[in-house]
């Protein structure tokens, strides 16, 4: 039993933990939803990896192995990567990083048809990338400590949200009550508050772990550094070692780099599924490995992954703690990312996901829509009302804004006329800019109920209008698409429509106005002894 | 390190000291539980009689929730400042175990 003084307590760091982080538990909610599907929506964002992907590829290995002559320039390869075509990924990507005599790397890529074998441009990454950056670590700019520094705060968001969880959880008393309990007729404030309740106790087990994993995926980028730092005396290699990373020196002789060509290493040997991508470590070296990565859509732990020896072709131990098995509790953390990301289902589980994803952004809007209504309307806090209204104002802009500026950018991506080493610093630009707009559209209304219901109008017509966008810049009609093997392109015209239309009804339905509180306005409205007249003073 | 630095990092410790006189849980919840977190795995680490590697792991998926427990635990017990003080002990408590053990292996 929770005593009063304490209740008020734990309310209290629930409320003003909300208020605090409540845009940014949006943001990183809202962006997150997007970003489960930054895979899924690269055909629709890059026509080139649109078709049907052959099965007949041609060999891959002469390709990489004359690539890297042509870019060895009297350097030495380290690690030459290659993604095979799998999924909607019909090509093979190439990657390799080359190191000088001043130990300087360079990281270079390119791009070959698996049909043909001929090189095709790189499309630089553009607004799919960008959504995925700023759910992951804000897209955080390097002058003011890069990913790093951004990643670590979307962790701490992920510190605060479980502690949002357990204070909410214990704030509620009466929680099998409030889970069923939707007043939306009474008043405006029970309305959200009702609501707030129910997205936040229904979706608590998911965004539990939502957080947690969300928390360790960010945190953890700090941890490792840290935790050297105080137990290895600052030494990284040293703990590296410990924890079974180091990577095996080049014995400095040559040797034959086994293809990943060769037909035995195309399927897992025990789940049957295609090889996805390919790492050689220590290229044309005697101690050279080459690790294998599987596909495994459904799995929990996101691939198999086989290590064998680059040159003999002999299967290693995996030193790999996260997948080996060696620690049950790499087993775990291993399956923290595919649990966090719901890749580990298939499509219809990231459905779910971005469904939940939508109701927890939803929740942390609603909890500052209910903090800033009891102060405008519910005779708490000290402030005028004039600085809670453009508090609401500019909660009202940031928030319907968000889904707007995410819409423009893709539209913007699509029709990008620059050139290809711009284009992502030119989407995150224009991002930022187009939600700055939205937000001072919301301040500047004045009227937090119409400019909500204005942003998500606009919001869904440019959701439905990215798909006829697609057409008229690609040439690829949707209808088309279908029926072909090839349609992840098709699909999501299709669901940009029927999201856009969704949008926009659910636009139509909202109130332009502030609904008037039914049972205070019976409690103001004036009786007939009101107008009686009254004797003379 | 430099004496500006040094300057900058003790203003920032004294106004982190300051908070904490004015108001312990919030200044707790927001830096002591951290510190005191990360001090208690950085102890766990050294000390603890297992694989190295398999208690890194461990902390890394325990070390969230107990940074969480310690932050909500301010402001569960009644006490202003009995939960701060305990954070400080183990602080300290971890301080001496790591300074003391050698490093792991």
């Amino acid at each position: 039993m929770v005593d009063k003084a304490r209740h008020i307590r734990i309310y209290d760091l629930h409320s003003w933990t909300g208020v605090a982080l409540g845009i940014m538990m949006f943001f990183v909610a809202f962006t997150g939803s997007l970003a489960l599907f930054h895979h899924e929506v690269e055909p629709w964002e890059d026509e080139a990896r649109r078709g049907e992907i052959t099965s007949t590829p041609v060999p891959v290995q002469p390709i990489l192995i004359k690539w890297l002559e042509e870019n060895a320039q009297g350097r030495e390869p380290t690690f030459v990567s290659i993604n095979l075509p799998h999924g909607e990924h019909g090509h093979f990507d190439l990657f390799a990083s080359f190191r000088d005599e001043n130990d300087e790397f360079e990281q270079v890529r390119a791009r070959f048809s698996s049909k043909s074998g001929e090189e095709l441009q790189w499309r630089e990454e553009g607004a799919n990338q960008l959504i995925y950056d700023l759910h992951r670590d804000l897209a955080w700019p390097d002058m003011l400590g890069g990913r790093t520094a951004g990643r670590v705060i979307v962790g701490l968001v992920g510190i605060a949200f479980l502690l949002l969880i357990l204070s909410g959880i214990i704030a509620h008393t009466k929680i099998t009550k409030e889970l069923f309990t939707l007043r939306y007729l009474k008043s405006v404030r029970l309305k959200w508050q009702d609501s707030h309740k129910v997205l936040g106790l229904w979706s608590s087990p998911f965004a539990a772990m939502i957080a947690l994993t969300g928390a360790f995926l960010g945190v953890v980028a700090i941890l490792l550094p840290l935790v050297a730092f105080v137990t290895m005396k600052g030494d990284q290699k040293a703990l590296e070692d410990a924890l079974g990373l180091g990577l095996a020196e080049p014995a400095g002789i040559s040797a034959p780099m086994l293809s990943v060509d060769t037909p035995e290493l195309s399927n897992h040997a025990i789940s049957g599924n295609p090889l996805a991508f390919a790492q050689y470590i220590n290229w044309g070296d005697q101690n050279s490995t080459l690790r294998l990565v599987y596909e495994s859509p459904k799995g929990l732990l996101g691939s198999d992954t086989l290590i064998v020896d680059a040159v003999t072709g002999e299967a290693l131990p995996d030193a790999d703690l996260f997948t080996s098995g060696g620690s049950p509790f790499g087993y775990v953390l291993a399956t923290f990312s595919p649990l966090h990301y719901g890749t580990y289902g298939g499509i219809a589980l990231k459905l779910i996901y971005f469904a939940l994803g939508l109701a927890l952004a939803v929740m942390a809007a609603l909890g500052n829509m209910m903090w800033l209504e009891r102060r405008r309307h519910g005779g708490e806090g000290g402030n005028s009302d004039r600085f809670y209204a453009v508090l609401s104002g500019l909660n009202t802009g940031v928030c319907a804004g968000l889904p707007l500026a995410c819409i423009w950018v893709l539209a913007f991506d699509k029709v990008f006329w620059g050139s290809e080493a711009a284009r992502y610093s030119s989407v995150a630009w224009f991002f930022f800019s187009a939600w700055i707009l939205a937000a001072s559209f919301g301040y500047w209304r004045g009227n937090d109920y119409k400019a909500n219901r204005e942003l998500l109008a606009v919001t869904g017509f440019g959701l439905a209008a990215l798909a006829p966008l697609n057409w008229i810049v690609t040439g690829d009609m949707m209808w088309n698409a279908f029926d072909t093997g090839a349609d992840g392109s098709a699909w999501f015209d299709l669901a940009f429509i029927v999201l856009g239309a969704s949008v926009v009804l659910t636009a139509v339905k909202l109130p332009s106005d502030r609904p008037a509180d039914k049972r205070r306005q019976a409690q103001v409205e004036p009786s007939v002894s009101d107008f009686e007249p009254q004797p003379a003073e | 390190m430099s004496p500006i630095a040094l300057g900058i990092g003790g203003t920032i410790f004294v106004g982190i000291c300051y908070g904490t006189w004015r108001n312990p849980r919030l200044w707790s919840a927001l830096i002591w539980a951290f510190v005191a977190t990360f001090m208690l795995s950085a102890a766990v680490l050294m000390a603890f009689p297992a694989p190295f590697a398999e208690k890194a792991f461990a902390m890394t998926i325990i070390m969230p929730l107990v940074w969480v427990g310690l932050q909500f635990w301010l402001y569960w017990n009644p006490g202003r400042w009995t939960v701060t003080l305990i954070l400080f002990g183990i602080i300290a408590v971890s301080t001496v175990i790591v300074v003391l053990s050698p490093p792991p292996v």
